[in-house]
């Protein structure tokens, strides 16, 4: 495999030339060589054309008044051909508004005649590292067509991995499964997919948020009523639980389901019946239930808001989705699904971020983890103007604003001193680790910084 | 009830920065989250400034985060701060992360005072993220409560 990644890395860039000027063509062509680039090259229209038809270029230098076929027609046809094919129009003087108009078009720079070689030099150079931005956004789409997918929830981090490795081996099973995490981690991403990769796929899948109706609704939405249960109740009402039978349900915001409505639910799990209200003949019901929280519900459970005999029966899977800056590993491939997703929506031609992006979406603390990540790359398409993401089309807090955001880890509580060292490698990454810039940041001397690197052990030796 | 996620903007001591408003609408928007914002006083007799001063703020604040369409409810709550904060928590649903919007710097380790802020015990026991921003740039020293006057 990696030798198959290097054969590709050594081929040269491909380089059209066209123009009808044959001294331009002879110095383009001398320029490019000696930087080692393979180059090809035209002198009429007709050529240039049917070289593009039969050939993929990385660059093509087209002059933008050849005859009666013109550089725009170049440019047309290597696009529909291949997308990412750079194009950069050569012009005159006198023509450089029309070479404006192609940039336009989707050329990606024009190139004023009389030719200057560190000017050559730099816009290929350009359009070479735009190349391979869009050679690494298509290596990570591939990805995301591939190994790396398992319904739509993307990811490669050994976390992700781990839990999509879990949700395969309970396809089996109809246990019931607690999906812990903060919000925007994909809880309810993971509920569904959990449901269309089990037995009960061919039932419903019902999400019901409990903390969105009033505890009185709660009862008759889930559960249904009796004819003549209260005045107005003319008829039976199966509730929502019932209609799910053979399906799962997917009690959302579990933390906020009220407590009289615990007890009727924990006679679900445990019996696998229901009492519709104003009822007294159960009804079986052959339910899986998948339950969701960012709250801690042991918490709820010790301070009396959480049956406890309930959450031993919800959570027998338990399931805690990490926050993104957990696996900050997963940050490109995530921005580049969502790049794509928004770009096709939104019928952008964008092929990547440019590297001082990717730096500042990878440093950002994502208080609302991947929901978050997707609307700032959604925001940022909508503002893009070229081809690449650029810092500017990025949300101005970003950059504006130092945020820190402080994640509690679930699995383990951090002692104040481990959130200090954090804090403190975090600063040092800040100020590119100059130790006096991070002291006088912290409020500490030198030698406090040193003492708590030492400690910490941040610091080698 | 509503089911929709909510930012908890913390004050305290009856003042905000008119930044982290902005701050907290343009964090609100993207995380697709409604606005509760929090004022936390503590209790003792002088205190009754702090209190009405905290007030025109929430209403200030409430005013400008309407003003962009995002929903937003507000709360004064007057003592201990710690345990007013954790029963605020405890009832409140559907909460998706925390903004500490107060001038004492937590987490930081720029906090001037030796005994530990209030806010250090209490982190213990909030499962959300908490967000610290800080202007890059100079800080903003535009204050509520200055432009209210
Ligand atoms: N691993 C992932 N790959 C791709 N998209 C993801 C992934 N995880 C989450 N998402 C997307 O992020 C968004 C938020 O996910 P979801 O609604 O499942 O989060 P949640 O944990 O239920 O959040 P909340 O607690 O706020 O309800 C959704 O649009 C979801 O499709
Ligand atoms: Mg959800």
């Amino acid at each position: 495999m990696s030798a198959d990644k290097k054969t590709k890395q050594e081929q040269p860039v491909s380089i059209l030339i066209v123009d009808d000027d044959d001294i331009t063509v002879k110095r383009l062509e001398h320029l490019l060589l000696k930087i080692g680039f393979g180059v090809q090259t035209a002198s009429d229209g007709m050529g240039a054309l049917s070289l593009v038809r039969e050939n993929t270029f990385d660059i093509i230098l087209t002059d933008l008044m050849i005859d009666e076929v013109g550089g725009l027609d170049i440019l047309e046809l290597a696009k529909s051909r291949s997308p990412e094919t750079e194009v950069i129009i050569i012009t005159g003087y006198a023509s450089v508004d029309s070479a404006i108009e192609a940039t336009k078009k989707g050329a990606f720079h024009y190139l004023q005649k009389p030719i200057r070689p560190d000017e050559v030099r730099h816009i290929v150079g350009q359009a070479v590292k735009n190349l391979k931005l869009s050679k690494r956004v298509r290596e990570l789409e591939d990805e995301i067509e591939t190994e790396h997918a398992f319904a739509g929830i993307i990811g490669k981090s050994p976390k992700i991995q781990e839990i999509k490795t879990l949700i395969r081996h309970i396809e089996d099973s109809d246990s019931n499964v607690l999906i812990t995490g903060e919000s925007g981690t994909g809880k309810e991403l993971v509920a569904r997919t959990i449901h269309e990769t089990s037995r009960k796929r061919q039932g419903t899948f019902l999400a019901f948020n409990c903390a969105a109706f009033h505890e009185d609704l709660v009862a008759h939405e889930l559960f249904g009523h009796e004819k003549d249960a209260f005045t107005g109740a003319s008829s039976v009402r199966a509730g929502l639980i019932e209609s799910a039978d053979k399906g799962t349900v997917f009690f959302d915001e579990i933390g906020d389901m009220p407590l009289a409505m615990q007890a009727k639910l924990l006679r679900v799990v445990q019996e696998r019946e229901l009492l519709r209200v104003g009822g007294t003949e159960p009804i079986p019901v052959d339910i899986r239930i998948i339950s969701a929280t960012n709250k801690d519900l042991k918490e709820l459970c010790s301070t009396g808001k959480f049956r406890q005999d309930l959450y031993f029966r919800l959570n027998v899977i338990h399931i805690h989705l990490p926050y993104l800056c957990e696996r900050k590993e997963d940050i490109p491939i995530l921005s580049a699904f969502f790049l794509k997703r928004h770009g096709r929506r939104m019928e952008k031609q964008i092929t990547g971020f440019s590297a001082e992006t990717m730096k500042l979406l990878t440093e950002y603390g994502y208080p609302g983890n991947i929901r978050e990540l997707e609307n700032i790359v959604e925001h940022a398409v909508s503002m893009a103007r070229g081809k690449t993401i650029r810092v500017e089309d990025l949300p101005g807090d970003l950059s504006e604003y130092d945020a820190f955001t402080f994640h509690q880890p679930t699995s383990q509580i951090k002692t104040l001193e481990e959130i200090e060292t954090e804090y403190i490698a975090w600063v040092l990454g800040k100020v590119g680790h100059h130790k006096s810039e991070a002291a006088r940041l912290l409020g500490i001397n030198r030698a406090s910084l040193y003492r708590k690197l030492k400690r910490a052990m941040l610091e080698d030796g | 009830m509503d089911a929709q996620r909510h930012l908890v903007l913390v004050l305290e001591n009856g003042v905000a920065d008119e930044s982290i408003i902005h701050y907290s609408l343009k964090l609100a928007k993207r995380m697709d989250c409604a606005i509760s914002v929090l004022m936390l006083v503590s209790y003792d007799k002088e205190n009754h400034a702090q209190a009405d001063m905290g007030k025109r703020v929430l209403l200030h604040a409430e005013e400008i985060i309407k003003k962009e369409g995002i929903r937003v409810d507000h709360e004064i709550r007057q003592g201990d701060k710690a345990s007013e904060f954790l029963k605020y928590i405890a009832v409140a649903p559907t909460i998706a992360a925390i903004i500490w919007g107060s001038d004492e710097k937590i987490v930081t380790g720029r906090r001037r005072k030796k005994s530990e802020h209030w806010f250090e015990k209490v982190r213990p026991h909030i499962t959300y993220p908490i967000v610290t921003p800080r202007t890059r740039a100079k800080k903003d020293t535009t204050s509520l409560h200055t432009s209210q006057k």
